[in-house]
């Protein structure tokens, strides 16, 4: 392999790797702000339980993927010095806006909420939470924008030395690459964790049901997994359903946009040859892989939408957890956990694979944007970093799974049954 | 306005080398403290904060991608050894930190915890001691090796760097703890240390003027910083050995965290406007007008991105007195 496949590689590995802790992320912080408001204002315990416990899956997979994206920020550098010294003016600024205010806004947030529970006004504490969703959605909104302006160039012009100056950023948000592809990821993200709510919740009500163990779950706890459960078949379904409109609505724009991307047979040769008039010699077509991921990444989305809907007509009355024949659909669920997150890695790889050659399209060639290194180092860098991050990601399921499996309560250092801070507790009767 | 980015930049990593350091001290002291309830009480005593503190590294990076996209990549790649250590010593303490608590064997993740806080620590001082040094950076924007890394002035400079953030740390701890022999060792830690720091800092400075790169162009300036920081360390052990046993500290960590501060400013001011200086060619030295982007981008970032700076300070701000008595009183059994 070359200097340039180590390092497209690379970023591929770290990225989809990422993508994983992003996915669950997005995907939870909405769910438990949700529990966590219908707690407060409700005042029903079990809410409250329920922002607890699914929180603390929460904040396990944050923490442990929060410096993963700077893998990523030290790669754009360092690998592709070409994508920062040519076009770094237009899209650096996005990404900044992400990181600067976004992502250390939103842990900043999400460190006073892990150690707020119990201790803070439960209004204020609730902010906290909705908080750290707007800011997770923020900064999903800005590496959009940086993503899009890859995918579709807008809003730039080229200066004297050939480099591209940022001229209107209204341009770069209203990028036709941007709205539905940036709808279309949150509402995967939102699947993901409405996937992942109701398939652990299955899991547990399954587990409790077929041993017999009345034991294994509480009756406060059943309560718990059966509302998570129907709460995130709902989100699964409702975020199915918008992933894919607003996957099928990026077709319109991503024909006029890159229209090498999806061509196939006549029409790719043509545009093959229209490439070659526009910017000489060079094979513009993406590899064979483009095509299949489509294929594949549609056809899961439509099944998981089926099943999902199935699912949702079980929940009437129950039937799914209360009904023998029904059990197998607890067990599908489950099973399902991990769909989300392999159809997401076959999107980008659509989008990504999909831009080859071109790491900005029509502007700057994957080619000429990767640093000037050795493959010699850069293969040790794609070990080091692919083993670094895919380490992380296995002990955060490691961590997630553990977290799944153990009775609810006692999160945060809360109390189990009433959910206040114990030390602060055991203070006041003292 | 690429000065004003300068300045931003600074500011974050300023703002990363006291909070962050903060995190690095306390990590490196886990296996000062005895048992497992003094070590969470000191990760505990950091909790609210500590991934404010963090991303702070994330935040300058995100400033050097978009205002300075000429810079990041001949930066990185001059200091590529120490970068390497960086990310990963973040990896590793963000990881570790959180999931000590989550499972039984807790004495290795405290060894990984320990082993970032150092990684961290001595990595961002290399970092200072290569620019300070200056890089092979030819005038096509080639970098010819790793020669500044194996210059012994350099690890001087990330030595000083280790014993300025271990002291941090534990002034931190003296003043975040409650009374104890937890809080007493570190105490004494502070008292002894704090003037070594300040002896080897002042030592760092002498080796920079035998040395004396060339380019530095503010001597005068890296030199009154750099004695302050040599003050306020040894000021820090000073106050410790003034404290009572049980209560205070405050003044302490303000000045220690004034030492962990100024190593940034006195590197940066010392190079100004020059960011990496060429060993090579002076013509290809790297200021801050060749590195910033365009000015459009600046603007846009100034507008949009500079006044939100002021909410994320004022949110870290109210982070901090809203935990301002909890920390101090009483463990959370999170960590």
């Amino acid at each position: 392999m070359n200097a340039l496949e180590y390092a497209r590689l690379q970023f591929g590995l770290t990225a989809s790797l990422h993508f994983l802790f992003v996915m669950v992320t997005l995907g939870l912080v909405v769910l438990v702000a949700a529990m966590q408001t219908r707690y407060v204002v409700s005042g029903n315990p079990v809410y409250g339980k329920m922002a607890r416990f699914w929180g603390l899956l929460y904040a396990i997979n944050y923490a442990v993927g929060i410096a993963t994206g700077l893998v990523m920020e030290f790669e754009i550098g360092l690998n592709w010095a070409g994508l920062s010294r040519l076009t770094g003016d237009v899209f650096g600024a996005p990404l900044a806006l992400e990181t600067l205010i976004a992502f250390v806004l939103e842990s900043t947030l999400l460190g006073m909420w892990i150690f707020g529970w119990g201790r803070l006004g439960k209004w204020l504490h609730l902010a906290l939470i909705w908080g750290v969703a707007a800011t997770a959605m923020l900064s999903a909104f800005w590496v959009m924008v940086s993503n899009a302006f890859l995918q579709h160039p807008v809003g730039y012009a080229l200066d004297a030395d050939g480099i591209a100056r940022l001229t209107d950023f209204g341009a770069l948000l209203s990028n036709s690459a941007l709205w539905f592809a940036l709808l279309h990821t949150v509402f995967a993200a939102m699947t993901t964790g409405g996937i992942l709510l109701a398939g652990v919740s299955a899991w547990r009500l399954r587990r409790a049901h077929r041993a017999r163990r009345r034991r294994e779950l509480g009756p406060d706890d059943h309560e718990l997994f059966r509302r998570s459960l129907r709460l995130g078949i709902r989100v699964g379904l409702i975020g199915t359903f918008f992933t894919i409109s607003f996957g099928y609505a990026q077709f319109g724009p991503l024909g006029d946009n890159q229209p090498t991307k999806l061509a196939g047979g006549a029409k790719a040769a043509a545009e093959q040859a229209a490439m070659v008039e526009r910017f000489g010699p060079g094979d513009y077509l993406p590899s064979e892989w483009v095509i299949p991921s489509l294929e594949a990444m549609t056809g899961i989305a439509n099944l998981l939408f089926l099943l999902l809907f199935v699912a949702q007509v079980l929940t009437f009355r129950d039937t799914l957890i209360r009904r023998r024949w029904a059990r197998p659909a607890l067990w599908m669920l489950t099973v399902l956990i991990p769909v989300p997150f392999a159809t997401a890695i076959l999107g980008w790889i659509v989008r990504e694979e999909g831009r080859q050659p071109w790491a900005v399209y029509g502007l700057l060639r994957t080619a000429d944007a990767v640093s000037p290194m050795s493959a010699g180092a850069l293969r040790w860098s794609t070990f080091g970093f692919t083993l670094a991050v895919a380490a992380l990601a296995i002990v955060d399921w490691w961590l997630l799974a553990r977290a799944a499996a153990r009775t609810p309560g006692g999160e945060f250092g809360t109390d189990e049954e009433t959910g206040e801070n114990r030390e602060l507790q055991q203070e006041a009767m003292a | 306005m690429s000065n004003l980015w300068y300045g931003i930049l600074g500011f974050c990593l300023v703002a990363y080398f006291v909070l962050g350091g903060l995190d690095q001290g306390v990590a490196m002291l886990l296996p000062a403290l005895r048992g497992d309830g003094e070590r969470r009480a000191a990760l505990n005593a950091i909790g609210p904060m500590f991934l404010g503190n963090e991303v702070w590294a994330v935040g300058a990076a995100g400033v050097l991608v978009a205002a300075f996209p000429r810079l990041d990549g001949e930066l990185y790649g001059a200091t590529y050894p120490a970068v390497i250590a960086i990310v990963l010593g973040l990896l590793a303490l963000n990881a570790g930190v959180q999931l000590r608590s989550r499972g039984r064997r807790r004495a290795g993740f405290d060894a990984l915890i320990a082993a970032s806080g150092l990684a961290l620590a001595l990595g961002w001082g290399l970092l200072l001691g290569v620019l300070l040094h200056g890089v092979p950076l030819d005038a096509g924007g080639h970098l010819h090796g790793f020669a500044p890394l194996k210059d012994p002035q350099v690890w001087f400079t990330g030595l000083a760097n280790v014993l300025l953030v271990l002291v941090h740390g534990a002034a931190f701890l003296v003043w975040r703890l409650d009374a104890g022999p937890a809080r007493e060792r570190m105490r004494r830690l502070v008292v002894r240390l704090g003037p070594a720091a300040g002896g080897v800092a002042v030592l760092v400075l002498g080796g920079w003027y035998l040395k004396a790169p060339a380019g530095i162009r503010h001597p005068v300036t890296g030199t009154v910083l750099a004695l302050v920081i040599a003050l306020a360390v040894v000021a820090a052990g000073l106050a410790a050995k003034r404290l009572t046993a049980t209560r205070g500290g405050g003044r302490v960590f303000a000045a220690s965290a004034v030492a962990c501060a100024l190593p940034v400013l006195a590197a940066a001011s010392a190079l100004f406007p020059a960011v990496l200086a060429s060993t090579m060619d002076p013509g290809a030295t790297v200021t801050v007008d060749d590195a910033a982007a365009g000015g459009e981008t600046l603007r846009l970032l100034a507008i949009g991105a500079a006044p939100l700076i002021a909410v994320l300070v004022a949110v870290q701000a109210a982070c901090w007195w809203l935990f301002r008595a909890t920390g101090s009183r009483r463990t959370s059994l999170y960590w």
